[in-house]
């Protein structure tokens, strides 16, 4: 008989492995895969949805249904992508470049296997991220004292805000917005009451995962209301899926776009708040860089749409490694993880992996399970996911909005926090409409404690010198800065340069 | 974000892919638009966030605290409202004076539309008022048919069918599985 020796490891891997939180990964595929398909949903929204339901479970088993929805929804995105040129969630952006060229040719099939391949490829590479750097990183992590931290936190949500192209001014309002939110209720350091407006259920602050389904639930479908005409008429699918599994000698020429993806995804997941859509565009940009047939990108390319899906699913591993080892969240899906996390008591940070050492066996796990399984579905040839596509809104409206009312009182049974729901609801949906990004918003809120109780902290003990003599808060500060700074440059620039061109091109003339 | 800014459209909320034949790569700048409907547009969430800045900063006044220190609870939110008015100002310098970012500018909204939303926000707090009041499954029933009716359903399946599927579920995941009081 073979002895296995108990080690965090170990029971990391055998946690995962019992029969309910399998269960649960299965669950969380099943909704992950829908909700990628359905455009209008994304999986910030399902993420947020779900995490008002899995509050009552055992956090592996929440985190379970949490992480396999979106790793699920990873792959379900491309389904609408490559059938109705409509990405399912804005990772799979890079996929209608090629994808819907492809299925207008007749192969559809071959696109969305290819993609799915690329798309496991990329989430294993970052599943070897997680599994090699998030303890290391924490360790580094775990040096850092106040002003670090405040400065990491002013880095996490000024990366967020600045791959916000167009609208940095906003998203740092919308992160400023979300601070001030997170100081409703007691200080952390003297516990004085704050902004409470004599309401007793503010004493504990503004509760998060209502505001955040408000923000990415109700304020999305009630957009979706608002701007769709009667007569609006659904994009007919294309139903000819053609030729479905491929060749060998088709896989052997994309597994160079495959590595091309999969580097570019690793490393751009590493940055916090920059997610799989630029990566997707940025890794289909340098494979037609390298490519031997850089003509065919855009108009049908199978290399394009594997590069592109290989890299917007490896920023996951990276992503959850940030957002688990040094409590930035890698993405808005993350934020929102990061919001139940804490309800369950564990807070992602440098400090994570000492506390619960097993974590990230298990995290590995999860995504292993949910990637081999997600991939399998996928190869089926399921007509029914064409049909789907064809299916009206309005059934995704009612179900939505449904959900997110009974979601939000099941958390504490409170009539206030659907009212809360309901409040930022309309607060996100003049967010959407005017141009302010919810994602910094969203982590301004659960960031926030930990921004004001470190910089406090840090000012106490030694003024701003505290900070201004930190070469880590230093470099972090910097970064942050040319985050916010270069995008607008950069934009600038080019659109002179655009400009230029175009006035050139008329003296020509 | 994978779920946030996207290069091409907006956030959150995929829109249709580019068309085919098109290169994407040229679609990744933004462009400024420059109209005055527009620009006159970005005074609202300008003067919002003015406006929110100011309050906080009135707010922040009556924190009354037992310790009496220079970095107290008024401290942090004083300074962030702070932000938020430098922010308003440049929002509407920078918005109103030289023009809006194409990312910055929502989807046009319909007059169908606007009467639904209202439909829908009735609709709701009904179904949040009347909760306590009727069974769970009845009133999900009902605000599920009146929701789908709202929205153009029509047919047995939309209206009878599909409500009776929504009020089950709701009613065996959240009363029976979750035991949630409702």
């Amino acid at each position: 008989m073979i002895q296995i020796a108990a080690s965090p490891v170990t029971d990391g891997i055998m946690t995962v492995l019992q029969p309910d939180t399998l269960l649960y990964i299965g669950l969380g595929i099943a909704v992950g895969m829908l909700v990628g398909a359905f455009p209008g949903v994304t999986a910030t929204m399902a993420v947020a949805l779900a995490s008002g339901f899995t509050l009552t479970l055992d956090p592996i088993q929440g985190l379970a249904v949490l992480l396999t929805i979106y790793v699920a929804a990873q792959f379900g995105d491309r389904v609408p992508a490559i059938l109705i040129n409509t990405p399912g969630t804005p990772a799979s952006i890079s996929t209608t470049f090629d994808g819907y060229p492809l299925a207008l040719k007749g192969q559809a099939g071959l696109a969305l296997t290819t993609s799915a391949f690329g798309s496991a490829f990329g989430m294993f590479v970052g599943i070897i991220i997680l599994a090699v750097a998030a303890v290391p990183l924490s360790e580094l992590a775990r040096q850092f004292g106040p002003p670090e931290m405040f400065a990491l936190v002013v880095f996490g949500l000024t990366m967020m805000v600045g791959v916000s192209s167009g609208r940095i001014i906003k998203g740092l309002a919308a992160g400023a917005f979300g601070l001030l939110l997170s100081t409703v209720g007691r200080d952390p350091i003297t516990g004085d009451a704050r902004f409470t407006l004599n309401i007793l259920e503010l004493n504990g602050g503004i509760p998060f995962i209502p505001v955040i389904i408000g923000f990415f639930g109700i304020a999305e479908v009630l957009n979706q209301i608002l701007t769709r005409n009667r007569l609006e008429h659904h994009i007919k699918p294309v139903a000819q899926l053609g030729q479905w599994m491929p060749g060998r000698q088709l896989m052997r020429r994309l597994l160079k776009p495959m590595g091309i993806g999969a580097a570019t995804g690793s490393v751009v997941g590493l940055v916090p708040a920059v997610g799989g859509d630029i990566a997707g565009v940025i890794a289909w940009e340098n494979a037609r860089k390298v490519s031997k047939h850089p003509e065919e990108f855009g108009k049908g390319s199978m290399e394009g749409l594997t590069a592109g899906d290989t890299s917007s699913t490896a920023t996951l591993g990276g992503s959850v490694t940030t957002t688990m080892a040094l409590g930035v969240p890698g993405d808005s899906v993350m934020a929102v993880m990061i919001g139940s996390m804490m309800i369950w008591g564990i807070q992602p940070g440098p400090a994570l992996f000492s506390t619960h050492p097993d974590l990230v066996s298990s995290l590995v796990t999860i995504m292993v399970i949910a990637t081999v399984l997600t991939l399998g579905l996928s190869l089926l040839r399921m007509r029914g996911m064409v049909r789907l596509l064809e299916l009206p809104s309005h059934y995704l409206w009612v179900i939505i909005l449904i959900f997110c009312m009974v979601g939000t009182y099941s958390i504490n049974n409170s009539v206030f926090d659907v009212f809360m729901m309901m409040v930022f609801g309309a607060v996100g949906l003049f967010m959407l409409r005017f141009g302010f990004p919810a994602g910094p918003a969203v982590l301004g809120l659960i960031l926030g404690p930990l921004a004001e109780s470190n910089l406090r902290r840090a000012l106490i003990t030694d003024g701003w010198a505290s900070i201004f003599t930190s070469p880590i808060a230093m470099v972090l500060l910097a970064i942050a800065v040319a985050a916010l700074v270069v995008p607008p440059v950069r934009q600038h620039a080019k659109r002179r340069r655009i400009a230029g061109t175009a006035a050139e091109e008329a003296r020509v003339s | 974000m994978t779920d946030h800014e996207s290069p091409v459209r907006g956030e959150d909320a995929p829109t249709a892919g580019l068309d085919p034949g098109t290169d994407p790569s040229q679609e990744i700048v933004p462009l400024l638009v420059t109209d005055r409907a527009h620009r006159l547009r970005e005074l609202v969430p300008a003067g919002v966030t003015l406006a929110f800045g100011v309050t906080i900063l009135v707010l922040a006044q009556d924190i009354n605290s037992g310790v009496r220190v220079e970095l107290g609870p008024p401290f942090w939110p004083t300074m962030l409202a702070w932000c938020l008015v430098v922010l308003g100002i440049l929002m509407a310098a920078v918005n109103v004076l030289r023009g809006v970012s194409s990312t910055n500018l929502p989807d046009p909204l319909t007059g169908w539309g606007m009467g639904r939303m209202a439909g829908t926000v009735v609709i709701l707090v009904a179904y949040l008022l009347l909760w306590n009041v009727l069974q769970f499954w009845l009133i999900t029933f009902a605000a599920t048919v009146a929701l789908t009716f709202l929205y153009g359903g029509r047919g047995w399946k939309p209206l009878l069918l599909f409500p009776a599927i929504v009020a089950v579920v709701l009613h065996f995941l959240f009363v029976v599985a979750l035991r949630v009081n409702l």
